[in-house]
């Protein structure tokens, strides 16, 4: 299986249009990779240059440590997925499948046995003599999974696959997906633009936006430890929320202004932010605590069944995200007092630059 | 409970949808006619001409003037399909580059391509005339041809890079991956996929080579390189006093059974080349 | 060696893309320049070329027959474009309330005529509305005890509209049923719903709704029909009498090529052609800028 390396990677389309800069990322031998981004963040593109239809305008990509700038898509050896599944309408489900195999010039007993294995595989094998328009779009995926699995490649490349589908089939293509590729243990690199989504699918996850590499991480490293804002808000949801505050020193001790009051931080995190005066404090609604107190008005209150989800106004009329245990009840229009759980929380500069 | 509106517009609809029939009803009617002017009874001998193609057996000067009827229907032929296979041949390959491939001058050329297509060949006929006079390709059906294919070409492309367009790009990357060439991906997967608007255009391409006449009356002289619409109208203009009408309307179901076949067979496939060529 | 990438693109570029622009230029440019060139020249059945600068364009405005051509041309366009766009319109909204299949019958019987080779379609005109006893329609009122009627003697124009007309109206209709069926159903459905009549759906709903369609056909339709002329010349020829249905481009090639053999002054008639070829680029051109067609070429993905 492959390892994959960008190295200064960078993409300007006719016009000038830079949709990818500067790209430094590794994928591991059998990891599964999600380039995870809001439109237009430069991922689509980015797998295309890894699959050879576009070119990078700078840059290398390495595939185990050979240059594959101006190898072929069809040399590459990869298995790809589409959004839109990109089936053969003209051909029928077994040709789909075997279509890749024909033109490596495959015997037919082989191609025979490898469709039918992976037809098994996938659970379509009473469906190989129709044709793509008479699938429904879950055996539709599923067919585009085949013909990609078939060919046996070093590395699988996916383009939102899942986005097309019915919520609930979603979650269970999810699952099934994530054990296949574990099974197969193929290098895998999967964009998508559901951050939970990725959070479940993904060994790692590489986070774009505008054409830049924002953080590269496991899931847990980019939840509790973002790199930047972009990467605390787009990660996590309900999102983390991103409060814009003022350092402040005060006979010794160290504040912090927000929300139009003073809240005290504790001694470590007050070392970490002397000399900083403007700052984003960064806290996830299930590190917020409420109490019975003043200082915050319940403004809208959703009962979720595990949890509730809460909206809360600060003096100065901004509104927390707050994610309560199922047992912790409110109403709107209470007053309740809010504290922080600074172990997990996050400074930031106010160009979006991590300080603790 | 029908409404009295609705029936009326049914009426007036089908009654509209009759009139463009009546024509061609009177035109089958004269074929059959007794009476060589009047549409009178019904009788196979206007016909006649099917078993030898001549037109007059009984009249040796007439016989010289007019040709087979077979040679028109011979050199008809050879003109329908020299024009469908050359634009449909053509059409396909310019139609895919300028719809999939991004190069200098693109916009230039389909923008020049929309306006040929809007103004009618008439107004090159002088000029055409003096290039295949000076080609010596003049009276000749491959000049003919030629200049039927150039005239159908700015169409054929427009539709066919239409359809081209209406592929998505995730298939045709996909047949990338799977190990095509672009050449391959091509033939193996984009031409299958284009195929009812290839066959739009041969059908097109055609009809209009198989009724072609005004430029071979223009450019055709000697009467054995005549297609049947020089003949008919030759026929028509030296009959105008209203001699055997009857027979020149035979000679002309002949002239239409192809036509109205295929138009029975693949109308949907023409109204779709009709409306590609107006909206591109 | 590998061909490389960029090289095996300009290959296939040029090998597919060659064929089509070699006759576009070969059998369209260089003839529309030719045109141009012979005007400015005495060319005629000699094939000499003999230059006589704007003589030929002088001899046009002196000549007493340029009025009565420009004349015709007018009539001729502005008649065949009003059957065409009118005629269209109610074929387009009776096709589209109605039935499917009846509508779609319609529109199919109505492009019947576009498809016959034209000296059919032309020859059948001039047999059912010919002025003398033995045309179809006059040897029907004959023989209900009524008088000949003359026709194509006295009632050209109409003629030649419904001969034009009935094949230019199944273009528009088609183009117009089909905008009109990609109307949202939904402002159909509120309009009922508010309560209006289908008179008051066609006229304020429908039509301004397919406005676009119907300017880009009138301009389109302009175009074509300055420089139609085959159905003119195989029904009247430019008559009856003197020069009174002889269109612009008609003229030109009776000039070029003989009514009688035996002019053949294509220095003359290359004149018509040429002012009939600037007028066609001006609208085209107009056409390309007000009606945005940039907008139809999308920019390709891949490379």
């Amino acid at each position: 299986m492959v390892r994959v390396r960008l190295e200064n990677v960078t993409k300007v389309f006719r016009g000038g249009v830079e949709a990818v800069r500067d790209l430094n990322l590794e994928v591991k031998d059998g990891e599964f990779m999600v380039l995870l981004g809001p439109s237009g963040c430069g991922k689509t593109t980015t797998l295309l240059m890894i699959a050879g239809v576009y070119k990078p305008t700078r840059g290398y990509i390495y595939f185990d440590d050979q240059v594959v700038n101006d190898l072929e898509p069809k040399d590459r050896n990869i298995g790809m997925v589409f959004q839109s599944y990109a089936l053969y309408p003209h051909m029928t489900v077994y040709e789909n499948i075997a279509f890749p195999l024909k033109l490596k010039k495959l015997p037919k007993e082989e191609i025979d046995r490898r469709v039918r294995e992976v037809a098994s595989m996938l659970k379509i094998e009473n469906l190989l003599d129709r044709r793509p328009g008479q699938l429904s779009g879950g055996q539709q995926q599923r067919v585009a999974l085949a013909r990609a699995i078939a060919k046996r490649p070093g590395l699988f490349l996916m383009d939102e696959p899942l986005s097309n589908l019915d919520a609930k089939i979603r979650v269970e293509v999810r699952a099934e997906l994530k054990r296949l590729q574990r099974e197969l243990g193929i290098t895998t690199i999967y964009v998508t633009h559901d951050q939970a989504e990725a959070m479940s699918l993904a060994d790692r996850i590489a986070v774009m936006n505008e054409g830049r590499l924002q953080q590269v991480g496991t899931p847990d490293e980019l939840y509790y430890h973002p790199a930047n804002v972009f990467v605390a808000s787009f990660i996590g949801a309900p999102a983390a929320n991103l409060i814009d505050a003022d350092i402040v020193e005060v006979g010794g001790s160290v504040f912090m202004e927000a929300l139009g009051m003073r809240f005290q931080l504790p001694s470590d995190l007050a070392q970490a932010l002397r000399g900083a005066s403007k700052v984003v404090f960064m806290v996830r609604p299930e590190d917020v605590r409420l109490s019975p107190g003043k200082g915050f008005t319940v403004f809208s209150v959703e009962w979720l069944g595990r949890e509730s989800f809460v909206h809360v106004q600060a003096p100065d009329g901004t509104l927390l995200r707050v994610t309560l245990p199922p047992d912790q009840h409110v109403s709107v229009g209470e007053e309740v007092s809010a504290s922080f759980n600074y172990k997990r929380a996050h400074f930031y500069r106010p160009n979006g630059e991590l300080i603790v | 409970m029908v409404k009295v509106r609705t029936i009326l517009l049914y009426l007036v609809a089908v009654v509209v949808a009759a009139v463009p029939l009546v024509p061609l009803g009177l035109l089958f009617a004269l074929a059959f006619s007794e009476h060589p002017v009047y549409v009178r009874g019904f009788t196979l001998a206007n016909f006649e001409f099917l078993k030898t193609g001549v037109l007059f057996p009984g009249d040796p000067h007439r016989s010289k003037i007019y040709p087979n009827v077979y040679t028109a229907a011979a050199n008809t032929l050879l003109l329908a399909l020299g024009n469908m296979a050359l634009v449909t041949l053509i059409s396909s390959m310019a139609g895919y580059v300028i719809s999939r491939y991004s190069f200098r001058g693109r916009s230039a050329l389909l923008g020049t391509f929309l306006v040929i297509h809007g103004v009618p060949a008439s107004v090159l006929l002088v000029a055409l005339y003096y290039l295949l006079k000076a080609t010596g390709l003049l009276n000749t059906l491959l000049g003919v041809v030629l200049v039927k294919m150039a005239v159908d070409l700015p169409l054929g492309v427009w539709v066919l890079k239409g359809f081209y367009d209406g592929i998505p790009w995730d298939t045709e990357i996909a047949a990338l991956v799977d190990g095509t060439s672009r050449f391959g991906a091509f033939f193996r997967v984009m031409l299958p996929l284009v195929s009812p608007g290839i066959f739009s255009i041969a059908l097109f391409s055609f009809l209009s080579g198989w009724g072609e006449f005004i430029f071979v009356y223009t450019f055709i002289q000697s009467s054995t390189n005549w297609t049947l619409s020089m003949l008919i109208q030759s026929l028509f203009a030296s009959e105008m006093g209203g001699i055997n009408l009857a027979l020149i309307a035979a000679l002309s179901v002949f002239y239409l059974v192809p036509v109205l076949v295929l138009f029975v067979v693949g109308e949907k496939y023409l109204v779709r080349v009709t409306i590609g060529g107006v909206k591109g | 060696m590998r061909v490389s990438r960029e090289l095996s693109k300009k290959l296939i570029i040029g090998v597919m893309l060659t064929p089509a622009v070699v006759v576009a230029v070969l059998f369209l440019a260089v003839p529309a320049a030719l045109t141009i060139l012979i005007s400015l020249t005495e060319l005629d059945y000699r094939f000499k070329w003999i230059w006589c600068g704007l003589n030929n364009y002088a001899r046009l405005l002196t000549d007493p027959t340029t009025r009565l051509v420009v004349q015709a041309t007018v009539i001729y366009v502005a008649g065949t474009l009003a059957f065409n766009t009118l005629w269209g319109l109610c074929l387009a909204l009776l096709s589209t309330h109605v039935h499917d299949a009846l509508g779609t019958f319609m529109r199919a019987a109505w492009l019947l005529p576009r498809v016959l080779p034209s000296v059919v379609w032309a020859m059948l005109m001039m047999w059912i509305f010919s002025p003398l006893d033995t045309g179809f329609l006059n040897s029907l009122i004959i023989s209900m005890g009524g008088q000949p009627v003359p026709w194509t003697f006295r009632y050209y124009w109409p003629f030649l509209f419904v001969v034009n007309g009935f094949i230019g109206s199944s273009l528009s209709a088609i183009i117009f049923s089909s905008a009109i069926k990609s109307i949202p159903p939904d402002y159909i459905i509120a309009a009922k719903v508010d309560g209006a009549s289908s008179f008051t759906i066609i006229t304020r709903i429908i039509l301004p709704m397919i406005k676009w369609h119907i300017a880009f056909f009138v301009a389109y339709n302009t175009l074509s029909l300055l420089a139609s002329f085959e159905y003119i010349l195989l029904t009247l020829n430019g008559g009856p009498g003197y020069y009174t249905t002889e269109v612009m481009i008609l003229r030109a090639y009776h000039l070029a090529f003989g009514q009688y053999m035996v002019a053949m002054d294509f220095g003359y008639a290359a004149t018509y052609v040429t002012i009939l070829l600037v007028v066609g680029l001006v609208l085209s051109i107009a056409y390309w800028r007000v009606f945005r067609l940039r907008r139809l070429m999308i920019e390709p993905k891949l490379e």
